[in-house]
């Protein structure tokens, strides 16, 4: 999919991490950034923006007023200022002062520390004006008086004790910064909080899938602790485990029904050859009607198996397990000239398992020693206190085989027989699975072969008082 | 002696047929469960040969319907599932033994005929294994012409052996049956029994013979003593 990325990218990927909690601080944390340094910036603007406009305001209201005092008198215009007004100036407070002035530079009037303010600065033209002039800001209006033009300048110092504007300002966001920072640091926290739930969830909901496999294909994902966004993949995946489970049941109920519907034919023959004259000719056909069978048999277990597995297990001693398997299959390996027996621990041996699949599992190698060794081999059945299961014959073993290897050897070996016994470990391997135990192979040629079967043990393992 | 197959596949069922013959048994077939009740409602069978997969039902009914009017005549249920399926459906719950697909017709004969016995439905009580016989009633034991003389425990024990021909008998289930739950057994009591009972059968030149299967139990089974 990535195939053509650009160097840059694949760079860049490197350090962009996979984890989206990791994504999200990442990204927050770079917005909250940027945002701690340009709000105060942003905020200082704005707030010098709006002071100066309100300023202007304030100077230009007042040089208004003083506009509307100026009168146009004989010997040119006569300033009668407002007691209010002439307060306001009385002080030199904030550098706030005012000139009447005329076109010559003339002061008609003004404030007491008029001379303190460099007014002479201020542009006498026909509009209205600001200007600034060092620490102050000022306006220079001019006024109709007669035929007269004369200007009122209004100043006031910017660095005066009364304008605390930018210390203000300064202050402010000071205190403010931090507190928006902070506030803008729980946006992070509060988004991983939620995000670790999702994610908390979703991992309960990955645990649960892994736990799947195809002995407990019935198991599905919990839907109702997941949020909404998450639901529909754990909606989705049960369904594929529906899915599965039912192939998975068709196919070995298919298995089971061909292996079903060959059993009537295959039992004609082995009726109707009893009628063959040549004794050789009908132990051969015998033989091979049995070994028909055994696969039959075989196939049908690994299709039953599929089935059964999904029982629950039970607590059972391995002894009792190893004597009735025995048992039942003596006498067919007394009659191919076999010899077995059991070596059990003096006490019970409680594992945990389904019963049947263990037998099944433990007859699968008996009858694998029987048949895949000549006549007078000895098979011995080990039942030890661990839960281990050893099945062990003095037959030929399998020629070649390095210890290490012999698991896959032997798998090998068999799978390439055509006489079912393949299966037969196959069958035993998936029950092995299925108990979550192990299976160890062991042969070395001439010296025969041992198989253990490992089950897992009742972990209060009480003594029962008859075994 | 004439059994009641019930079987649907014809081949089958006419091989087998023939097959009994040359055994000496003789059967009737049918292939549907309602033929099979009124044939058994008319006619006296030594045993039924029951197929389970017929297609008017499942065989095991037709058991059950023996069992509710009381008929213990034997049935063998023959099925062509496997054994170890056979095991966990219980699928012989009901009947006296069940043979898979394919099986030998000789030991289906053998199995025929210990159900019999089982059941009393051969005449006297005889059990006839090779050259050995044993009456179940008396507790004589014959081989070839010449009584075999036994101890009580040893009856027991042949007795046992014998009824379960051909099959292991654990080592648990002989020693409750010959020496009961209260009486303590030597742990090797049963070995000495086995031993003797062995060594009278090997002296008397039958044609069965005594195995231990060690861990396991006895076994007795066709073979001359060695």
């Amino acid at each position: 999919m990535a195939r053509a990325t650009p160097l840059g990218y694949t760079h860049f990927m490197k350090f962009w991490p996979r984890s989206l909690i990791a994504r999200i601080l990442l990204i927050e944390l770079g917005a909250i950034a940027v945002a701690a340094i340009a709000l105060p910036m942003l905020l200082t603007s704005f707030l010098r923006t709006e002071a100066s406009r309100y300023e202007q305001r304030t100077l230009e209201s007042q040089a208004q007023a003083i506009a509307g005092s100026i009168r146009a008198g004989s010997a040119g215009p006569i300033v009668r200022l407002d007691p209010g007004i002439a307060g306001i100036y009385a002080s030199p407070y904030d550098g706030r002062a005012f000139v009447v002035a005329d076109a010559a530079g003339r002061t008609l009037a003004g404030s007491p520390e008029a001379d303190l303010v460099p007014w002479r600065q201020a542009p006498r033209t026909t509009h209205r004006a600001s200007f600034r002039a060092g620490a102050f800001v000022g306006v220079s209006l001019p006024v109709r008086a007669g035929a007269h033009r004369v200007w009122v300048i209004v100043t006031q110092d910017r660095t005066g004790p009364g304008a605390i504007l930018d210390d203000v300002v300064r202050g402010f966001i000071r205190r403010y910064d931090p507190v928006l920072v902070s506030i803008l640091l729980l946006l992070p926290l509060i988004n991983s909080a939620l995000i670790a739930r999702l994610v908390f969830a979703v991992r309960a909901a990955s645990q649960q899938a892994a736990g799947i496999g195809s002995h407990n294909l019935d198991l599905r994902l919990e839907e109702a602790g997941l949020p909404l966004e998450v639901a529909p993949l754990a909606r989705a995946t049960n369904e594929l485990l529906v899915r599965l489970q039912t192939s998975f049941r068709n196919q070995a109920a298919f298995v089971a029904d061909v292996a079903h519907e060959l059993r009537t034919p295959l039992a004609v023959h082995r009726v109707e050859l009893e009628a063959v004259e040549d004794p050789v000719v009908r132990a051969r056909l015998r033989e091979s009607a049995d070994r028909l069978g055994h696969v039959i048999a075989q196939l049908q277990d690994l299709a039953t198996l599929e089935v059964i597995a999904e029982d629950r297990f039970e607590t059972f001693d391995a002894r009792l397990l190893a004597q009735e398997t025995i048992g039942l299959h003596a006498p067919q390996i007394l009659t191919a000239g076999d010899d077995i027996a059991l070596d059990a621990a003096p006490d019970p041996v409680l594992v945990r398992g389904n019963r049947v699949l263990a037998g099944l599992a433990l007859a699968n190698l008996i009858t694998n020693a029987s048949r895949h060794t000549p006549p007078g081999t000895a098979i011995e059945v080990l039942v030890a206190a661990d839960g281990v299961l050893l099945v062990r014959d003095n037959g030929p073993g399998i020629a070649g085989t390095d210890p290490q290897a012999a698991t896959q050897r032997y798998w090998r070996a068999d799978h390439q027989r055509a006489d079912g016994a393949g299966l037969g470990l196959a069958i035993v391997r998936r029950i092995m699975e299925v108990h979550q135990g192990r299976l160890t192979v062991q042969s070395r040629a001439g010296e025969g072969t041992c198989v253990s079967l490992r089950f897992p043990l009742v972990g209060d393992a009480a003594p029962t008082s008859r075994s | 002696m004439r059994v009641l197959m019930v079987e649907d596949d014809l081949p089958l069922a006419q091989a087998l047929g023939e097959a009994l013959k040359r055994r000496g048994i003789l059967s009737d077939l049918t292939g549907r469960i309602d033929d099979a009740r009124q044939m058994i409602e008319t006619a006296h069978y030594a045993a039924i040969l029951l197929d389970l997969g017929l297609p008017d039902g499942d065989g095991l009914s037709l058991v059950r319907w023996l069992r509710g009017k009381n008929n213990p005549i034997p049935v063998i249920a023959v099925t062509a599932r496997s054994a170890q399926e056979a095991k966990i459906a219980g699928l012989n719950a009901g009947a006296d033994d069940y043979v898979v697909k394919p099986f030998d017709v000789d030991e289906l004969a053998a199995r025929l005929n210990a159900v019999m016995r089982r059941q009393g439905t051969l005449a006297g009580a005889e059990l006839r294994f090779g050259n050995l016989r044993f009456d179940t009633v008396s507790g004589d034991l014959v081989v070839g012409d010449a009584p075999v003389v036994l101890t009580a425990r040893e009856r027991q024990f042949a007795a046992l052996l014998l009824r379960r021909f051909g099959q292991v008998v654990s080592k648990q289930l002989a020693e409750d049956q010959l020496y009961g739950l209260s009486e303590p057994v030597g742990s090797n009591a049963l070995e000495v029994q086995a031993y003797r009972l062995r060594r009278k059968l090997e002296a008397a030149g039958a044609t069965v013979r005594i195995e231990t299967i060690r861990g396991v139990g006895y076994i007795l089974r066709e073979g001359a003593a060695a």
